[in-house]
């Protein structure tokens, strides 16, 4: 069965230009780069049993996009997400990093499983 | 950015109508429920919130957990709610480490994952919190279980 997060991981490949992301938090040597993600898995939650069996699940997850360059001009999250069968929830700014200058915005994707 | 959500009665509007057509006390019976509600998606939020440890450094561990509130009901029109989450009152600083909590942050070069517990508590508790609502309109009469 693919996992959660083998279908955000999946769905933040097929991006274009690529960019790095990682689960939880986003690590590397050396300075950060310009643009990174980072997901994580909020919840899972059971949202129907049929005897006694779990049938279906929510999950939430949380993308979070960093770009030195603001936040006018972001990577095409959505679309990747959507086509991997997410449907798209809330977001919300981050603070800025004021020292690495990074500008974020993190956004909510549902996916229903079954 | 908000932290906090609201538990209400929307949804079961129309089996409310019929409720006041009948001369009974909506409003009352409407507000005992959301309060209901409220304490199902609190509870879930107190068991999500991060608590922190002294000894690892945190300067007010419990704070945030502390903070955590649900609202007495509010009536506006026929739209009954509680807020639950982080009170309008609450200190600047918690405010802030409570969004930063929950939606993660960056700080010092460093990215922190969220470590979310009012979209958490919510979600895990909307299910209960709904039954806990119509429960407590079943218990003074107003809801028909058959």
């Amino acid at each position: 069965m693919t996992t959660i997060f083998e279908l955000v991981a999946t769905a933040l490949d097929k991006l274009s230009p690529t960019v790095p992301y990682g689960l939880g938090t986003y690590l590397c040597d050396g300075e950060l780069p310009d643009q990174y993600m980072a997901f994580s898995l909020i919840d899972g939650v059971p949202e129907q049993h049929a005897d006694n069996i779990e049938t279906h699940r929510s999950y939430r997850v949380q993308i979070s996009i960093f770009s030195r360059s603001g936040l006018a001009v972001l990577p095409g999250v959505d679309a990747a997400m959507l086509a991997a069968g997410f449907t798209k929830g809330p977001e919300r700014q981050l603070a800025r990093d004021d020292e690495t200058e990074h500008y974020g915005l993190g956004k909510d994707y549902f996916y229903l499983s079954s | 950015m908000v932290c906090r959500v609201s538990s209400s009665a929307k949804g079961i509007e129309d089996l409310l109508e019929t409720l006041v057509k009948k001369g009974l006390d909506v409003d009352a019976a409407a507000a005992r429920a959301v309060v209901a509600g409220g304490e199902e998606i609190l509870d879930g939020m107190l068991g999500n919130v991060p608590v922190g440890d002294a000894g690892k450094g945190d300067p007010h561990p419990g704070q945030l957990m502390r903070t955590l509130k649900r609202t007495e009901p509010v009536l506006d029109g026929n739209y009954t709610f509680v807020i639950v989450g982080m009170p309008p009152d609450a200190p600047a600083d918690v405010a802030r480490y409570g969004n930063a909590q929950e939606y993660g942050y960056g700080r010092g070069g460093k990215q922190y994952a969220p470590q979310s517990y009012i979209r958490k508590g919510y979600d895990e508790k909307k299910a209960a919190a709904r039954k806990a609502m119509k429960e407590s309109l079943i218990a003074e009469g107003m809801l028909n279980t058959s």
